[in-house]
Order: structure tokens, then C-alpha cells, then sequence
């Protein structure tokens, strides 16, 4: 983490109001992004995460200095929209929907590839992954998007760490096999190429 | 040319790869130029990289359309709930241990005046006396989510970037400038030639005579860097203390902290619409003084005070490129004959306009 969050989260906790502001700016839109995937609607995560900073506030003299921020503001996150989703009956088992939809418009030509080829592969990705467990999804989540250690994805999803491990180990060696297809598809249509 | 990360062999070397998510994440036009260099090299890589993008896109999923002002109107909301005044509310138990606490120092000081004499209270408080020794380091850590200007005693600047930490000698006696950085600073340094200016980062020591730089060197990250605006600066590996290389303007230093690899290039001149500070220029053609100020304002993050009408008939021509903040004002006041003043951080500049 920056040691300018350790700092900010110092000053939150001696009752610094506007340092609290200044990290509910910094980490909005990714708690925002994080609390969508739980397939509620968006007004429901802005909610949850006004709950959320409110509930920091007042338990300020209770919270414990943090090795990273990020992880903690998720944590509670998610612990809000369980609450929610548990008081419309939406939830049994602590078993957590995870959204799939994909970024509809990717700018290919900036990340230096082919159209044709990114629309392809997201789509390839997209529906292996469409065959995951929510809660594999959401350790690839969080170990690769949101940079977290597995312990930390642990404790954000509320499971050891044993699970975290193979649920990101599972995980991988899924897409591995359909990497591997692709890698083969493309060789055989270069060979067909030069034979043709 | 040597780019590292040729090792990569599986599309989760690239997902577990900080460079190559911070590229796919924010697209900075310094990292497509990177990779692109990157994919010629390594043309057999195309494709695992092709995967690799694709992966992360996918589970990135759709992303969180908010403009930085309605994330500010969020944040604002926010705050709003929180109630202003508080009173902190310490549960009972905690105040029953202060009052224990307080007994026993009561009988303590009791048990003091009644055996010893009232001498030993006398010493006591005349070692708590003595002076504590000075601190001749300053440390400003810059927290505030924006740069921040920092002016050191010799007359040079640093733009301190956010998230980072910087110490330095209030009084410069000795022959040398010494500071410290954590994170990413932009340096305009005070020309003396018999008194180098060296900065100290995590793995790099850049040492100049006077010149504008900038050095990045944040801990978590995987690479840090050197870039040189104007003048010359030598700049060495913390590991290999005798391979200093001289990089001189528009030229970069990077390196990668993992493998201890270093590489120098040619700065790539960044598209018009660039706002960092390295790019910016400061070359002014008879252009209202007004203007300037507001330029120097928003890219040090520093508030200038002035009275525009006074001022709207000033204009400035020169460059400034090569020069600190402050001598930057001082340059463009002694053409307009006005005075400046550097309070509480922010300038004020007295004038009586420009007929």
C-alpha cells in the first residue's frame, strides 16, 4: 500500500473527517466496480458504500491500523451488500452471484491488437470463464485486477486461505486449457495458410 | 535496445506482471510506446500477450463510467451523512482505568513528598528541561491526493508527487545537497556548481550541478526511473555503485528493480495534449503575465494571488524551462518590476501594473 493511505487512514481514525473524504474519492470507483459484480443494482452499491464509510466513521475509535487499505474498504463493502442481498432473501449459504458481462467497446488499436482477434478471444475467455463458480471468479477478481495477496482475498471473502489458493488454482488451470486450445488453433491456421 | 520480461512464457507471468496491468488498466501513451517496442522484440510472443490482454479484460469486466466530478459529488454525499461535531464516547471501563491510573500517581507523588526530599522533584523536572537536540532533517509527506510544490532552503524545487515522502536538510552548510525521496518528485535545482545535488531513492542516486529532472521510485513498484528535462545529471544504481551513467536532456533512465536491469532511452515526445510537468514548456512570447501564473499555477499546484487587472496589461517573454518555482516568479517580477512574497504556501505579488 502507499504510505500516503497509511497516513489518511491515521488521521481518519483521530477523527479527520476530510482525510476519510479523500479516500472515499480515491477508492470509489473501484468499490463501485467491485460491489456491481454481485449482480445488484447500482443505486444499492452507492448506498452500501455511503453505509460503509458512515459505519468507518463511528467505529473510528475501534479500527486498527490496516496493511492496506484497498482491502479493507472491499472487505467492508462486500460485507454491506451481504446484508443487503440477506435482508431481501436474495442469499442463502453466504453464496454470492458474480457478474459476467463483458467492457462492450474495447479501444483493440490501443492496446496493439487486432480487432477481430480481441473481439474473438474475450469471447472465447469470456464464455469459459461464464463456466466458473461466482466464488473463483471473484478470487480471480480480486488476486489479478484488484492486486490483492491471497490472504487478503481471504479475509475479503471471508474464507481461509487454503480456498483462496485452490479456488485461483482451479480457476487457472481451466482458462490454461483453453489458452493452450487457442495457442493450437492458431498454429494450425498458419499452417493451413502455408499450405494453401 | 534491452527490454526486459522476455521471460515470460505463460499468459499468468503477464496477469501477475504490475507493468503489464497498470498498461492494460490506465493506457498511458509511455506504456504503449513501451510495448509496442516490446512486440517487435519479441514477435513470437504476440500472441500469449494477445491472450493475456483479453484475460484481463474479461475479468476486469465492465467498467465504472463516473467523471472525476460526480465521483467528487459521491464523495461530498458521503460526508455529508457524517456528523461534524463529534464527542468521542470512551466506554466507561476506560474512564474507571484513568481514575486508577490517577490514584496511583497520587499516592506515588505522596509517597515522594513524604519520603525524599522536594531536591529529588527539582532534578527530575530539570532533565525534562534540557533542550531536546535539533532537527536539522525536514520530512514532508504529501498526502493530499494532488503535487505539491516543496521549496527547499537552496532555492530549488520539487513538485512532490502525491502518495510521496521527501527529506531534507533545513540548513545547507555542508558542500554537498542531500535529499531523500520516496515515490516521484519533478526537481528544478539551483545552479552550484561547488555544491552537487544528489537525491537518494530506494535504488537509484541521481547527482546533478543544477538542471530539471524528475526521478520516480515508489517501493511497491517494480521499475523506477530517471528523466531529464534540460542540463546533464549522472545518475547510479544503488547496487552498482561504480556504473554511474550520464544522462543529459530528454534522455530516461529506467529500472527494473526485480532483475537489477537498466536501461537508457531517448525520451518519446509525448502528444500535445500531455499535462505532466517533464513535458510541459515554459518559453513565453510576449504572453500575458496573467497566463503565465495561471500555467505555473496549475502545474505546481500552487496558488498565486494577484490582482489580474492590474496585471492584464503585463506581458513576459523568456524561457523558463531550466529554473526553480521560485526563481521562475522572481524572473517574471523583475520584468514587471513587482515584488513577491512566499506565505504559507501560496505566492502573493505586489505590483503596481504595467502601463
Amino acid at each position: 500500500m502507499t504510505s500516503d493511505d497509511h497516513v489518511l487512514w491515521q488521521l481518519f481514525r483521530a477523527g479527520d473527517k476530510q482525510a476519510l473524504g479523500v479516500l472515499a474519492e480515491r477508492y470509489y470507483r473501484a468499490l463501485k466496480h467491485y460491489g456491481l459484480k454481485f449482480m445488484v443494482d447500482g443505486a444499492v452499491v452507492e448506498d452500501c458504500i455511503q453505509e460503509l464509510f458512515l459505519q468507518l466513521w463511528q467505529n473510528r475509535l475501534q479500527i486498527n491500523e490496516t496493511e492496506s487499505v484497498r482491502h479493507y474498504l472491499l472487505k467492508g463493502l462486500r460485507h454491506h451488500i451481504l446484508q443487503h442481498l440477506r435482508s431481501q432473501k436474495r442469499v442463502q449459504y453466504d453464496e454470492l452471484d458474480w457478474d459476467t458481462s463483458v467492457v462492450a467497446d474495447v479501444d483493440s488499436e490501443t492496446l496493439l491488437i487486432r480487432q477481430e482477434t480481441l473481439v474473438n478471444l474475450t469471447k472465447t475467455i469470456q464464455d469459459q470463464l461464464a463456466l466458473l463458480p461466482a466464488r473463483e471468479r471473484e478470487a480471480l477478481y480480486l488476486r489479478f485486477y484488484e492486486d490483492l495477496s491471497i490472504p487478503e482475498i481471504a479475509e475479503v471473502m471471508n474464507v481461509n486461505r487454503q480456498s483462496v489458493s485452490n479456488f485461483l488454482q482451479k480457476a487457472l488451470s481451466k482458462l490454461r486449457n483453453q489458452w493452450l486450445v487457442h495457442a493450437f488453433l492458431t498454429i494450425c491456421i498458419f499452417f493451413q495458410k502455408n499450405l494453401l | 535496445m534491452h527490454l526486459p520480461f522476455e521471460n515470460f512464457s505463460t499468459v499468468e507471468d503477464f496477469l501477475e506482471n504490475d507493468a503489464f496491468r497498470t498498461w492494460v488498466t490506465k493506457r498511458r501513451p509511455e506504456d504503449q510506446v513501451y510495448w509496442q517496442q516490446w512486440l517487435a522484440q519479441y514477435p513470437e510472443k504476440r500472441d500469449l500477450y494477445e491472450q493475456a490482454v483479453a484475460t484481463f479484460l474479461v475479468i476486469q469486466g465492465k467498467q465504472v463510467d463516473l467523471s472525476d466530478q460526480q465521483v467528487r459529488d459521491r464523495k461530498e454525499k458521503i460526508l455529508a451523512h457524517i456528523p461534524d461535531s463529534f464527542t468521542v464516547i470512551k466506554p466507561l471501563w476506560q474512564w474507571g482505568r484513568w481514575a486508577a491510573a490517577a490514584a496511583v500517581a497520587g499516592l506515588l507523588i505522596w509517597w515522594q513528598l513524604g519520603n525524599s526530599t522536594i531536591q529529588q522533584l527539582a532534578i527530575f523536572t530539570k532533565k525534562v528541561d534540557q533542550p531536546v537536540p535539533q532537527n536539522l532533517w525536514k520530512t514532508v509527506k504529501n498526502g493530499t491526493g494532488q503535487s505539491l510544490v516543496v521549496l527547499l532552503p537552496d532555492g530549488s524545487s520539487v513538485l512532490l508527487s502525491t502518495g510521496s515522502q521527501l527529506r531534507y536538510a533545513k540548513q545547507t552548510t555542508s558542500n554537498l545537497r542531500e535529499v531523500y525521496l520516496q515515490g516521484e518528485g519533478f526537481f528544478e535545482v539551483t545552479k552550484n556548481p561547488v555544491k552537487p545535488f544528489i537525491v537518494y531513492t530506494t535504488n537509484l542516486t541521481t547527482k546533478v550541478l543544477g538542471t530539471s529532472f524528475q526521478v520516480r521510485s515508489f517501493d511497491k513498484e517494480t521499475a523506477a526511473y530517471v528523466k531529464v528535462k534540460t542540463g546533464k545529471v549522472s545518475v547510479t544504481p544503488v547496487d552498482s555503485p561504480d556504473k554511474p551513467v550520464l544522462l543529459t536532456k530528454n534522455e530516461q533512465l529506467s529500472l527494473e528493480t526485480r532483475t537489477d536491469k537498466v536501461v537508457k532511452r531517448a525520451i518519446i515526445p509525448a502528444k500535445e495534449t500531455s499535462s505532466t510537468i517533464v513535458d510541459q514548456q515554459f518559453s513565453f512570447e510576449f504572453t500575458p503575465v496573467p497566463d503565465i501564473f495561471a500555467q505555473l499555477e496549475s502545474s505546481y499546484n500552487m496558488p498565486i494571488r494577484y490582482d489580474r487587472q492590474l496585471l492584464s496589461n503585463c506581458t513576459f517573454t523568456g524561457q523558463l524551462n531550466d529554473v526553480p518555482f521560485s526563481e521562475k516568479i522572481r524572473l517574471i517580477c523583475l520584468t514587471i518590476e513587482s515584488t513577491f512574497e512566499i506565505v504559507d504556501n501560496q505566492v502573493i505579488i505586489h505590483s503596481h501594473g504595467c502601463h
